[in-house]
């Protein structure tokens, strides 16, 4: 099924590039999408069959495929109206759809590989395709964050190869299969292991947007379309995510765990501090939500490092956010093109324009500052929990410290844009109430998984987590 | 005779340090996928054919033809050859290029590690550092390309210092990235002349205020 799927997406992808007509494209693209959701369902009915020795879907991999799949839907959608709205030539419709399938693809890969160098090329893959979503729009700034994305990408996803090297000499001459590598995992040198993982922590960070290479996420996000900056912020920190993930899942079976649970911890809480001097700058409602995605993406590592309940806590906050942040982003771009900007100074009074993209807004700005009934708050106090259990107070009052700046900077810039009235912001269109629908529906999604517990869910990432050390023995029901 | 080639590679690295044109880093690119496809032949002779052509396909092919011929083309010749403006004096360059050099050595050396060879290890993590440090200090993105070039080339010797084989697939997946991944690079800056220099300098628009 899975090669089937492959080759039937390289198929599109060509086809999609060579076709003009905007709408034969954006129809293909469903096609595509819709193969994706056959491809989530087989491998659901199929847990853990290795497919042509190179992809085996997990629970986990599966969980993100389905993540994967929703947002692609709707960002697909989103596309088709940013397009329509800014009469784009059909050549950059036709390079976009192109690469939204290879970029959907190349997650996809990310997701069911079980060999590590075939990971690798995914990832490099998902790379590719990325830097020619960011610049769709073919003017200077996505051309600058393009250009930093393709580059600082490279350099970072190739400093993760040298990791696999490392992990290759600690290896000897175990096959690079996940599965068989997890078995000899306890007698590797633990040297190589620790070197290697500081290499793949770094190289990978710039998928996942955390320290060190966090910058060129968030120009990434900036400059690219609304649709593709949600697919940034969900499926692709999922990539960045798994990419980390599987590693820390080979080495987690050696006596380097606790200090792997140290480094994630360092680099999430310094994650969450650039993050927090960085989102009180910024007077860019799509970097705002871009820094936003950063405080998240380092939340979640702070809670991965608590392990086992931390680990069920850190894969069920990113699920949430990724359907919160890309509701937000689809909803963030209707701003856009209603002001015909996405500075703070040039929009205001955004409620009278449009109250129901401002209901969107307030239940999206609800559920990302984790406020009740929100899904994250479960999951954020999860985090705190499980810090407080193990006793790491100075981490509890840092991030609690940190928390207090997204939540000052995300309500003040929010409020300002729905409610407070601006002279300088000009109203240039107005936009269809039902394009609202489905950054309410995602959003709604967090906000009702924060009122009933979300079972099925957990039980997913509870056996997703069996494979860790303590995984498995305890949930967060 | 591999002592001699890893040497020429070491010698290619300083050479990158001090040059001043774009043809010279051109050329010194060729160079060092001429010796490392002279390295591989040496090296892993006794391998499966299909590997061995693969692998010397991505060397010869790719990093000593290909690549530097579509440089030359698309970046080199309407620039005359292209001067590079020196941000570190040479004799800076050079000198920290030679400890990093001596750093490596000493480094491999110290690992004594069965799994690795010393020779190769050492070659790559001067060439990961190498390119790493011309990113750094060059402000211009045609020596940062040449930067990432040089530590695909490091990371290129670590497989061979490692010995450890991927699959066919694998590798072939992998050539097509690395190939892809510097021919849209390559493009990308040809685009941005379009706007501005080359220079990083000019690349500060994205800004959060």
């Amino acid at each position: 099924m899975v090669t089937l799927y492959f080759i039937i997406a390289g198929i599109l992808i060509i086809a999609l590039f060579f076709i003009q007509r905007a709408v034969v494209s954006h129809l293909l693209v469903f096609v595509f999408i819709a193969m994706l959701g056959a491809l989530c369902s087989y491998e659901a009915l199929h847990l853990n069959l290795v497919e042509d020795s190179f992809f085996k879907a997990d629970a986990l991999g599966v969980l993100f495929l389905f993540v994967t799949l929703i947002i692609s839907f709707f960002s697909a959608i989103h596309y088709i109206i940013y397009v329509n709205k800014r009469k784009q030539s059909e050549e950059s419709v036709a390079i976009h759809n192109a690469s939204f399938v290879l970029f959907v693809m190349a997650i996809s890969g990310v997701f069911l590989a079980t060999h590590i160098g075939m990971l690798w090329a995914f990832l490099e893959a998902s790379t590719l395709s990325g830097a020619a979503l960011i610049y769709h729009d073919r003017d200077k700034l996505s051309l600058e964050a393009t250009w930093k994305y393709l580059f600082v990408s490279s350099i970072g996803v190739t400093l993760g190869f040298a990791g696999i090297m490392f992990l290759s000499v600690a290896a000897s001459n175990t096959p690079n299969y996940i599965d068989d590598l997890v078995n000899m995992a306890p007698q590797m040198n633990t040297g190589w292991l620790k070197t290697s993982f500081i290499f793949v922590l770094a190289g990978f960070s710039v998928k996942m947007g955390v320290v060190p290479f966090f910058t060129i996420d968030i120009d990434a996000k900036d400059s690219s379309p609304s649709p593709v900056g949600a697919m940034f912020s969900g499926p692709l920190m999922s990539v960045g995510f798994m990419a980390i993930y599987r590693f820390y899942q080979i080495y987690a079976h050696t006596s380097i765990l606790e200090w792997m649970n140290h480094l994630l911890l360092v680099t999430g809480v310094l994650t969450l501090f650039f993050a927090a001097v960085f989102i009180l700058k910024t007077n860019n409602y799509k970097r705002l939500l871009a820094y936003s995605s950063m405080e998240h993406a380092g939340l979640i590592l702070i809670a991965f490092s608590t392990g086992v309940t931390g680990y069920l806590v850190a894969i069920l906050h990113l699920v949430l956010h990724a359907f919160a942040k890309a509701g937000l982003f689809f909803q963030m771009g209707q701003v856009t093109r209603v002001f015909n900007s996405k500075i703070e100074e040039e929009c205001g009074g955004y409620f009278k324009h449009n109250p129901v993209g401002s209901i969107a807004l307030l239940a999206g700005l609800l559920s990302i500052v984790a406020m009740p009934p929100s899904g994250l708050f479960m999951t954020e106090f999860l985090l705190f929990k499980s810090l407080m259990i193990s006793s790491q107070w100075w981490i509890v009052f840092i991030v609690m410290f940190l928390l207090i700046f997204f939540v000052y900077a995300m309500v003040k810039k929010f409020f300002t844009l729905i409610f407070i009235e601006n002279k300088n912001a000009h109203p240039v269109e107005i936009v269809n109430p039902l394009e609202s629908l489905s950054p309410l529906l995602l959003i709604g999604v967090v906000l009702f998984f924060g009122v009933v517990s979300p079972d099925f869910l957990i039980n997913i990432i509870e056996q997703a987590t069996q494979v860790l050390p303590g995984g498995g023995g305890v949930t967060i029901k | 005779m591999i002592s001699l080639l890893i040497i020429s590679f070491g010698i290619t690295l300083i050479y990158l340090s001090i040059a001043e044109r774009m043809r010279t880093y051109n050329t010194l690119i060729a160079v060092q996928g001429a010796l490392l496809f002279a390295i591989t032949y040496v090296e892993l002779k006794d391998i499966d054919v299909w590997h061995l052509i693969l692998i010397l396909l991505e060397t010869l092919i790719i990093k000593v033809i290909v690549l530097p011929y579509f440089i030359n083309r698309l970046l080199i010749r309407k620039r005359g050859g292209g001067s590079i403006a020196m941000v570190v004096p040479g004799f800076v360059s050079l000198t920290i290029v030679s400890i990093i050099i001596f750093l490596s050595f000493l480094l491999s050396y110290l690992l004594h590690d069965n799994q690795i060879q010393v020779k190769y290890f050492t070659g790559a993590i001067a060439a990961i550092f190498t390119g790493l440090y011309l990113i750094i200090v060059h402000k211009q993105v045609f020596t940062h390309m040449m930067g990432y070039l040089t530590i695909e080339n490091g990371i290129f010797l670590l497989s061979l210092a490692i010995g450890n084989e991927m699959p066919l697939i694998v590798n072939l997946a992998v050539l097509l990235d690395v190939f892809s991944s510097v021919l849209i690079l390559g493009f990308f800056i040809n685009r941005l002349e379009a706007f501005s220099s080359l220079d990083v300098d000019q690349l500060k628009d994205l800004k959060d205020s």
